[in-house]
């Protein structure tokens, strides 16, 4: 799957996990940029990734990863 | 203030950073870390004694073993197996040093705290966040580093590792900011904290006298005395660090602006609920059992509803966990921690709502007024947890409240004969300047301004002025409250 | 990093003359008042002067009232005896507390002596932890330095027990100057007092300290000389294990000491009393009447020949 590609995936899923349909995903876009992504929508979110790229992100990949850019590196290297 | 104690606000711990930091700067930059490693290590026996060094050296040699055996093991099944041991290791000889009475132990000092940083090394280790450290003695300088190991702040290897491995050369500037900020601590701790904690003794030291309106007196001194107790530490603590150019994590951003409970929580004690969300909550959420649990509840109750239930379950072990950490008790259990949770999931809940409620009648929250309000009510909400805080038992805490709303004789509302809680009109007009002092940096901070760059760029002489004042107002704090024995001496014939 | 060590040393000593003119005002009205409560040095302040407590009783030492008996001793013996001094024109009763030491009884024994004739009997009393009192950084500079200092008593102290005192309160602490200044200044006394204890933490030990010994002693050969009778006598004591077993303790070391040569029937005469007549453990908070029973009973196991009136 092309980076682009796996962006666009991400960007359905977080429009429709937090039906908002003005998101716009870019490589910086952290979980300031977006009203309702709190420390305890974190994991669920994370979750529902997983479940849609079918891949499982590390413990500690959860923790350490700076933004969306750093979340589809770590996608595009797991599928 | 005088004596070899090492305490934040004593001389002798001054003496011993200014002692130590020219000896560190002429150093190589690759072998300071080992200057404040021998620091770290007296620091230790004379201010928690040689009773407590055992405890520590065996959290340190136990998980540097175990650390470099996972990175060694190759099946994940083993690999569980090693880190389960090695928590239930840490777990189990924090809990019996620090929440076991009767034991013929002592706790080394800051155990509760740099037993969660040790924590936090090895499940980074098993999480493969960070490489197991080679170094045993730059690992055991991650445990003991001296100006954390009185309350913290809880620090994680990889913000540390780096800034010992690479030192730092000697930057004026830095230096100054450093013993600016800590002289502010020391003045907060000095002038505000000891004072008020007066007036506060005295209310919480008799329940039957102090009811109504003076509840809410004592829980706001208290929470001011706690604020300024705990902030004023940190601002010694990572003031002192930063002359080492060792930089420290926050432990407080103006928490009382916060507007929310959930906020409150990320500007107060941060780096305590940074380790329980990245060492207790995310991992307990996605963890199978709670998957499982989260499927179950989707599925019955639709995605929005169904997937709060989990979430908070796992938020109440966690609160349950952090009010548990504070002292074992259930006062702070209650106090700091479900409390806070129930204020936290109603919020949470009850959010939506108000929102709707507010556009429905035209009111714009964020209107300057509004704000305040939202401000207010966490500040009471936050005393509310304080009392229990406070309480030596949680029953005192409840009774406390009972008869702040129901006193014995009359209603909430009575006289406070504030100048008859112990504390003379001296001591609150030194607590009152101290306060407008504090008020102001915050202040300003609060505006994004940085106070101390801004300091150091002004003219030499409005500098000079402030550096001495500073320094002559932290002074006169440290001799207010010094040496109140001699004093009973002189009270006590015989 | 010589720059930043030079200016701020420069600013540690502007607060350090700040400071000293604060210290310096502080014991000058009207600073003394408001730089007292800044500080919160109210403790110290003059009306809980102990200092002065002391001078008194050597001024009345040296008034020629024309009593030939001398009583002195801790605050006990106080307790007891203090108020038989207005109805015995014969006595002269001059007891203290333990903070003065043995060497402040001797001063006040050895000016009495000097300034009264025909003196006859000397009645030293004390409980025993008085005698166990030394010089300490509890009471000793406030109730035996700065007294002595200002009477100008020092000098009928010997050699070794000036350097005793000026080794554990510092030289410059003993002069009358830096006494007086100390006395005006509750911030000073605040200071002083609690550096002292913090550097020089004396601990009190079931031994007789010199100061005792030594005092003891020339207590008895003044008396000698003088051709006046000592008297050394045990005060009622509360009964309780703990009490008992002190004072079999030091009643081994005394009879070791040189004191029991002098006086082998301090630790014969003991008497107990009941442990709640004595609220704080050392005082008999009783009567005037039962005092006095007290008084009779040491004349009793003293086999004493005093004629003290009682009421």
């Amino acid at each position: 799957m092309t980076r682009e590609a796996i962006f666009e995936k991400l960007n359905e899923i977080f429009r429709d996990y937090f039906d908002d349909e003005t998101i716009c995903l870019t490589d910086e876009t952290t979980a300031d940029d977006i009203e309702d992504w709190d420390s305890l929508e974190h994991i669920n979110l994370i979750v529902t990734i997983e479940k849609e790229f079918g891949m499982k992100f590390s413990m500690g990949e959860v923790t350490t990863m700076k933004n969306v850019g750093a979340m589809a590196d770590i996608i595009a290297d797991r599928i | 203030m005088t004596g070899i104690t090492l305490s934040l606000t004593s001389l002798s711990y001054f003496a011993f950073i200014l002692l130590l930091v020219p000896v560190y700067y002429l150093i190589r930059r690759e072998r300071q870390w080992q200057v404040l490693l021998f620091a770290s290590i007296l620091f230790f026996i004379i201010v928690s004694g040689v009773p407590g060094i055992p405890w520590i050296l065996l959290q340190w040699i136990v998980t540097y073993g175990g650390a470099h055996l996972m990175e060694h093991i190759t099946s994940e099944r083993k690999k569980k197996l090693l880190v389960t041991v090695l928590v239930l290791f840490l777990l189990t000889e924090l809990f019996l040093l620090k929440y076991t009475k009767g034991l013929p132990f002592v706790a080394p000092i800051a155990i509760s705290f740099y037993s969660l940083s040790v924590l936090s090394y090895v499940l980074d280790v098993y999480w493969g966040i960070s490489a197991a450290e080679r170094n045993p003695f730059q690992y055991l300088l991650f445990i003991g580093y001296f100006p954390q190991m009185t309350s913290g702040p809880v620090t994680r290897y990889r913000e540390m590792k780096p800034q010992f491995q690479t030192g730092a050369s000697f930057d004026e500037k830095l230096v100054k900011k450093g013993i600016i900020r800590t002289l502010y601590g020391v003045m907060k701790k000095c002038l505000i904290a000891d004072q008020a904690a007066v007036m506060v003794n005295t209310i919480f030291g008799d329940t039957v006298t102090y009811q109504g309106a003076y509840v809410a007196l004592g829980t706001m001194l208290f929470a001011l005395q706690l604020y300024t107790d705990f902030s004023g530490c940190m601002d010694i603590i990572l003031g002192t660090s930063e002359c080492f150019g060792i930089m420290l994590p926050e432990n407080f951003i103006l928490p009382f602006s916060s507007v929310t409970m959930s906020e409150f929580w990320r500007r107060w004690h941060i780096t305590l609920g940074v380790w329980f969300k990245e060492y207790l909550l995310y991992p307990l959420l996605k963890s199978a059992p709670m998957q499982r649990l989260n499927t179950v509840c989707v599925g019955r109750f639709g995605r929005k509803k169904g997937k709060k239930i989990p979430t908070y379950l796992g938020l109440f072990v966690v609160w349950f966990l952090i009010g548990y950490w504070h002292g074992g008790a259930l006062h702070y259990v209650i106090g700091s921690g479900l409390l806070h949770y129930f204020y936290i999931v109603s919020g949470e809940l009850l959010e939506p709502h108000v929102d709707q409620w507010t556009k429905k009648i035209g009111i714009d929250r964020t209107k300057g007024w509004y704000v305040c309000l939202r401000r207010l009510k966490v500040f009471l909400l936050v005393c509310s947890g304080f009392v229990f805080f406070r309480s030596e038992t949680a029953y005192q805490g409840f009774k406390m409240l009972y008869r702040m709303i129901l006193p014995v004789e009359g209603s909430f509302f009575r006289v406070l004969h504030v100048t008859e809680l112990g504390l003379s009109v001296t001591g609150m007009i030194m607590m009152l300047i101290g306060c407008v002092i504090l008020w102001s940096v915050s202040y300003l901070q609060l505006k994004g301004i940085h106070v101390r760059d801004r300091l150091l760029m002004q003219p030499v002489l409005l500098r000079y002025v402030c550096y001495v004042a500073l320094a002559l107002l932290t002074v006169i704090a440290m001799v207010r409250g010094y040496g109140n024995d001699v004093a009973n001496f002189i009270y006590n014939r015989f | 990093m010589k720059k930043m060590y030079a200016k701020g040393l420069l600013i540690f000593l502007a607060v350090c003359v700040l400071f000293g003119g604060i210290l310096y005002l502080s014991a000058i009205d009207p600073f003394r008042g408001w730089i007292t409560k800044i500080t919160g040095s109210e403790a110290y302040e003059q009306q809980l002067n102990a200092s002065h407590e002391v001078e008194t009783y050597i001024e009345k030492a040296k008034q020629d009232d024309k009593t030939t008996k001398l009583i002195i001793g801790d605050s006990v013996c106080n307790s007891l005896f203090g108020e038989l001094d207005e109805l015995n024109p014969d006595y002269s009763v001059l007891c203290c507390n333990k903070g003065i030491t043995m060497a402040g009884q001797y001063i006040l024994a050895k000016e009495y002596l000097a300034n009264h004739e025909g003196v006859t009997d000397l009645y030293l009393m004390m409980i025993s932890n008085s005698l166990i009192t030394g010089f300490d950084t509890d009471f000793g500079y406030q109730y035996a330095v700065m007294p002595f200092v200002k009477t100008d008593k020092l000098s009928y102290l010997d050699e070794e027990t000036v350097e005793e005192m000026k080794d554990l309160y510092l030289s410059p602490f003993m002069t009358k100057k830096m006494v007086c200044f100390v006395e005006e200044s509750p911030l000073m006394k605040k200071l002083y007092l609690n550096v002292l204890k913090d550097f020089r933490p004396t601990k009190l030990t079931l031994d007789f300290p010199d100061v005792t010994t030594r005092y003891l002693q020339k207590m008895y050969q003044l008396c000698e000389a003088e051709g006046v009778t000592m008297h050394f006598m045990s005060l009622p004591l509360a009964d309780s294990p703990q009490r008992r077993e002190v004072e079999a303790v030091l009643r081994e070391k005394y009879e070791a000491s040189v004191m029991y040569e002098l006086f082998p029937d301090y630790y014969e005469n003991y008497i107990y009393y009941p442990a709640e007549w004595f609220p704080d453990g050392i005082h008999p908070n009783v009567e005037r009447s039962m005092k006095n029973e007290m008084v009779k009973k040491i004349q009793e196991a003293n086999d004493l020949d005093w004629d003290l009136r009682l009421d």
